[in-house]
């Protein structure tokens, strides 16, 4: 039998054998440490906790030197006591805080007090000691308090409440229940003496003085009165942190051992308001970081609407304060701080600057690869927890990431806990534990049901002390809801006629007792929707006011900040509050917050301060575009039209992110609606409107015609104006002739382009817009070698932009394939630097792929493709896969792999897969007829015919293809004839001239697909292809 | 502006019909007075040429699309602006087509609207009977 006592100086006893200490420290700790941890914890995990500073190596090899003194201490059962496998280790044993817990449960409070020798670990000093040492102490206090009320005489009481004030001799509710309790016996002078020396400390060691409350108190003291509320409730029940987790068990254990796990998993904790979510998860994150685990945590904020990825800035931020150093050249510190902007500065990064602006759909995958670069990191030596609280109330951006994130959990030690409540539904919550469990992905669904009575009534008991009768009510209006109760049990401890009927009234009574100044406190920590920081509470109130308003127990300090110990307490302090009081504190936060752009834009809105609050929407609509979060900016943007109607710049910032959405009709609209707004005669403006719109027709749209329109609408604006500004008209024209050269317009081409080189030289962005629109003339001249060195120049403008670095690479391989020089190709296609972005790195390894089969590197591309699909996989991004789908199908055919290819083709197709459809159909006609199913591929070339077809689907090869296929089928039902008259009328249509040039072809792909070509349609090749068939078919006579 | 719809139904499956409006090399086999194509545009406009009988000096560019749908395809002369939407549809019944076109006349070309009639019809008959050539079912083994 082992027992260790903790509650002292650490003490371990094998069968009633004292042990002595050894003059190993460490192993000695380490016996304390894992009696203080019930359960088996990592080898890992627990030589990080002791030996932080080396490597993970050298520290398990210190873990087994310090196990093997533990062991010898423990004597001939050492095996069984100290348990230890090849990856885990724990600690057999009793332990005298074991029995305090107990004790206490059962109300037995002098046994309990009895067990404390001394401070936890009292001969340890480490961080988890004090950590334990803080939480232990404020479980004794409680129970201590209790104890003097509880006290047969009033000197007896005073006993308590010394001993209460020396476990934390600055703790100001201790020593005014003391003071308190001295003058009950009698003794003024001592409670004058313990005020002095409270305040002596609180300058010298804190800086600060006494709150109101403690000089209240002391006044009251002196002109003789007694104090106004004899048992104040925060003063006579347990600090909230340190109430007992009860009826929880089987809950903790499956959440801990998550934690624990080796390999990520996402567990979702359901239930009620205040059933106790936030209470057990606060035990798993205080516990695993006790094993040694990372943890961090952020809330959903209950305004609404509030800016995408409110939860991952909260998070980063709270994780960032754990995370080690990361390595110099790791970009994703940076690409976090467009959604949490001092993240570089907390981890001492030397540059804090953004990211390179791309466009929208790419700032998204670009932060969700450095989301995922940051758990990485932060668990790569030790465990990771992270806790995201409400989840039913979080943004969609923040679940979309965290539904990504949650994909390559596999093999990484991480835990994502999420809490929510059954209302309000929240599909994307559903949608995103559904994708993660059809996905393989481990999960674990709690849903908390009320408490039993007998769980109740322990917490009652541990919470105050109360009349039996007093507890029964307490206990049967909680009806199993443990946050009631435990409110409850402090409203009757106060005074109360009964239990109050609900947490409002609660509250209303705890908030009715404040000063004015501690008032305002809580009523601006009521309808912030979350807590506020130290640095905001700064400049909110002062101090003492915040004193004030913790004593109403009401409110959890903590290190970062200040806030309600729970949400529906603050939501009971809002409910209380008056509209009119409402918005004076709305716009009092407003004023101060260092939120983002949408929360200030909500609290202007509560305020009733519309116009403002537009420009704040405005605000986190370019926010939401900057990372990717199209949806949310055209949502904050609707929102500021309602309060603004007709303003053209919003007008024209919601018909940009229509653009980005893809939305053209939208987009259209908005800029109609913008340009109809400005006045005839500001031309300058209207200018500006219409560049925007040729940017977004010859980008995001991609409707030539429409950017060349827009361009010139534009140019006659910038007509009117003496000095146009430089940069509006040379985009205008640059954007302008590249809509012209597209669309074959060559004289307009021409035109615009003699007129942007008068404007020479260009600036980085205007010189990248140059050298595209001249790159794509010299393609409407099929003059392939000045277009590839056009597109080279784009290259060196690009600079940094993955999109553009992306757009130049991709057009100078497809150009170099149409050259027929494919190596060169291949290079291009290589050398591009996209940053890892799955929406560029995919099509990317495809173009790859393609040209490696055609130099026959068959192994190659096949090594291609399966990066293709881990890119793809990597994003989860539907249509990215539905091309990789085609991609391979492709391959598969090419490689001879019919039934692969035709099912690859299908579910390609199906995938709604941006390709050529007929195209695509037609290659997977072909396969099933190669693979003898006749009947299928017929039916498969009947549906080519009922696609629509466009230029990219190369109209003029589509028949030639199709009769090839038509033979095919021909063959497979044996019908050799037929098969031989539709093979030569194949080769009589590849023999006629082509209706479009190798250039036309990649024009019309680049613009109508968005995916580039490699390579144009090669006559002789396929007509090589139709003969071999025939050959095949009748060797003697061809 | 003036239009007009005609229709006719052939045996010939769709695919073969569908080869011959994707081809416009052939359209001289069937498109009444038109001589020869080119499988180009002109000047930058249009995706092909089309030439008159006896006017080899009159290039006519076109554009060829097709909508969204499918089984329609749309040409428009971008010099006279007349369009011929040809469509198909399957007749499950018979394994045949149905062939509709359905001709817009701008206001200029008015006058225009009783020739373009009958070539129209002429054209559709014959679309039918060349597509019944291509037909597997009916059409004799191609000379090797």
């Amino acid at each position: 039998m082992l027992r260790v006592r903790l509650l002292g100086e650490l003490e371990v006893e094998v069968d009633t054998r004292l042990v002595p200490a050894p003059p190993s420290r460490r192993a000695w700790a380490l016996l304390g440490w894992l009696a203080l941890h019930p359960g088996d914890h990592p080898r890992g995990t627990v030589a990080a906790r002791f030996w932080p500073d080396v490597l993970d190596t050298s520290a398990r090899a210190s873990l087994r030197s310090a196990m093997w003194s533990a062991r010898r201490l423990l004597g001939r059962d050492a095996a069984e006591l100290l348990v230890a496998t090849r990856d885990r280790i724990g600690l057999r044993c009793a332990t005298d805080l074991e029995d305090f817990d107990a004790r206490l449960a059962a109300g037995e409070l002098e046994a309990a007090v009895a067990l404390c020798r001394g401070p936890l670990l009292a001969d340890f000093d480490d961080d988890w000691v004090l950590e334990a040492r803080d939480r232990h102490a404020e479980r004794l206090a409680a129970a201590l308090t209790r104890l003097a009320d509880q006290a047969p005489t009033p000197a007896a009481a005073v006993e308590h409440a010394r001993r209460r004030l020396a476990l934390d001799p600055l703790d100001e509710a201790a020593a005014r229940d003391l003071m308190d309790r001295l003058v009950d016996a009698g003794e003024r002078a001592a409670a004058f003496s313990v005020y002095d020396r409270l305040g002596e400390r609180l300058r010298t060691q804190l800086g600060i003085a006494p709150s109101g409350a403690t000089r209240e108190a002391v006044t009251r003291l002196r002109v003789g009165r007694p104090p106004a509320q004899r048992v104040a409730p925060a003063e006579r029940v347990a600090p909230a942190a340190s109430w007992p987790l009860v009826g929880r068990d089987a809950e903790l254990a499956a959440l801990l051992a998550a934690a624990a796990a080796p390999d990520g998993m996402l567990a979702v904790l359901a239930g009620e308001g205040g059933i106790g979510k936030t209470r057990l998860t606060h035990e798993v994150l205080e516990r695993a970081a006790a094993g040694g685990a990372r943890t961090a945590g952020c809330a959903a904020l209950e305004l609404g609407g509030p800016a995408p990825f409110t939860l991952w800035a909260e998070l980063l931020r709270d994780l960032a304060g754990e995370l080690p150093p990361p390595d110099p050249a790791a970009t994703w510190p940076e690409e976090l701080a467009a959604i949490a902007p001092s993240l570089p500065r907390r981890l001492a990064r030397a540059s804090d600057g953004l990211p390179v602006a791309i466009v929208p759909e790419l700032a998204r995958a670009r932060l969700f690869e450095a989301a995922v670069d940051a758990i990485e990191h932060a668990c790569a030596d030790r465990p990771l927890v992270l806790l995201f609280e409400d989840v039913h109330l979080a943004d969609a951006a923040s679940l979309e990431l965290l539904a990504y994130t949650a994909r390559r959990f596999a093999g990484l030690p991480v835990l994502a806990l999420l809490t929510l409540r059954p209302a309000p539904e929240r599909p994307e919550v559903d949608a995103l534990v559904n994708t993660h469990r059809a996905r393989g992905g481990t999960l674990i669904e709690v849903d908390l049901p009320p408490l039993p009575r007998g769980a109740v009534d322990a917490l009652v008991r541990s919470v105050a002390t109360l009349a039996a009768d007093a507890r029964e009510q307490v206990i049967d209006a909680a009806d199993g809801n443990p946050l009631l109760a435990v409110e409850s049990a402090r409203a009757a401890a106060g005074g109360g006629a009964g239990p109050p009927p609900s947490l409002q009234a609660v509250v209303r009574a705890a908030l009715g007792r404040l000063e004015p100044g501690a008032r305002r406190v809580a009523e601006l920590a009521a309808v912030a929707g979350r807590d506020l920081t130290r640095r905001e509470l700064g400049d909110l109130a002062p101090s003492d006011d915040v004193l004030g308003a913790l004593d109403t127990g009401l409110f959890a300090p903590h290190q970062e900040g200040f806030g309600f110990r729970h949400a529906l307490l603050r939501e009971a302090a809002r409910a209380n509050l008056p509209e009119a009081r409402r918005r004076v504190r709305h716009e009092e936060l407003a004023g101060a917050l260092r939120g983002s752009a949408a929360e200030i834009a909500r609290h202007l809105r509560l305020a009733g301060r519309d116009d403002e609050a537009a420009d704040a929407l405005a605000g986190a609509a370019a926010d939401a575009l900057g990372v990717g979060a199209v949806g949310e900016a055209i949502a904050f943007l609707a929102e500021a039209l309602e309060l603004r109607p007709g303003d053209p710049a919003l007008l024209l910032d919601l018909a940009q992110a229509h653009a980005w959405n893809g939305d053209d009709v939208a987009a259209q609209q908005a800029l109609d609606a913008a340009l109809a707004a400005l006045a005839p005669g500001d031309h300058a403006a209207r200018a500006v409107a219409h560049v925007r719109g040729a940017k977004w027709y010859s980008g995001a749209l991609c409707h030539p015609q429409r950017a060349l329109d827009e361009a010139r609408a534009a140019l006659r604006e910038l007509q009117a104006l003496d000095e146009p500004d430089r940069d509006v008209l040379g985009t205008a024209l640059a954007v302008g002739a590249w809509g012209a050269g597209v669309t074959g317009s060559v004289q307009d081409a021409d035109a615009l382009l003699e007129r942007l080189d008068a404007l020479e030289p260009f600036d980085r962005e205007l010189g990248y817009e140059a050298a595209n629109a001249r790159a794509f003339r010299a393609l409407l001249d099929d003059d392939l070698e000045q277009a590839f060195e056009r597109f080279r120049e784009t290259v060196t403008s690009a600079q940094a932009a993955p999109d553009r670095a992306y757009a130049a690479w991709v057009n100078m391989a497809c150009i170099a394939a149409a050259l027929g020089r494919l190596e060169e190709a291949l290079e291009c296609a290589t050398v591009a630097d996209v940053r890892g972005l799955p929406p560029l790195v995919t099509p990317l390894h495809a173009i790859r792929a393609s040209l490696l089969v055609r130099l026959g590197r068959i192994d190659e591309a096949r090594a291609a493709l399966a990066a293709e699909r881990e890119a793809a996989e990597r994003s989860g991004i539907q249509r990215l896969l539905a091309l990789v789908d085609h991609d391979e199908g492709q391959f598969a055919v090419a490689v001879g792999e019919h039934e692969r290819g035709a099912a690859l083709l299908a579910r390609a197709l199906d995938g709604d897969a941006a390709v050529s459809r007929p195209v695509a159909r037609l290659a997977r006609a072909e396969a099933l007829a190669r693979a003898d199913q006749p009947d299928a591929a017929e039916a498969e070339l009947r549906r080519v015919t009922l696609e629509p077809v466009g230029p990219a689907d190369r109209p003029h090869v589509l028949v030639a293809r199709l009769t090839h296929v038509q033979a095919m089928v021909a063959l497979a039902r044996g019908d050799r004839p037929l098969a031989a008259r539709r093979l030569r009328e194949a080769a009589a249509v590849w023999r006629r001239p082509l209706s479009a040039t190798g250039a036309a072809d990649l024009l019309a792909n680049l613009v109508d697909l968005g995916r580039p070509t490699v390579g144009t349609v090669e006559p002789a090749r396929e007509l090589a292809r139709v003969q071999d068939d025939l050959a095949a078919l009748d060797p003697l006579r061809t | 502006m003036p239009t007009f719809d005609d229709a006719t139904t052939t045996t010939a499956p769709v695919e073969e019909v569908w080869k011959l409006l994707y081809d416009p090399g052939r359209f001289p086999q069937w498109w009444q007075g038109i001589e020869t194509v080119e499988p180009q545009g002109r000047d930058g406009r249009g995706d092909i040429t089309m030439y008159p009988d006896g006017y080899p000096d009159f290039p006519m560019p076109q554009s060829l699309r097709a909508d969204a749908s499918g089984r329609q395809v749309t040409v428009s002369c971008l010099v006279s602006d007349l369009v011929f939407a040809w469509r198909l549809d399957p007749v499950p019944e018979t394994d045949g087509t149905r062939i509709g076109v359905h001709v817009e006349v701008p206001e200029h070309e008015a006058h225009r609207l009783a020739g373009q009639q009958e070539v129209v019809s002429a054209s559709l008959r014959a679309l039918a009977a060349l597509a019944c050539e291509g037909d597997a079912r009916v059409a004799p083994p191609a000379p090797g």
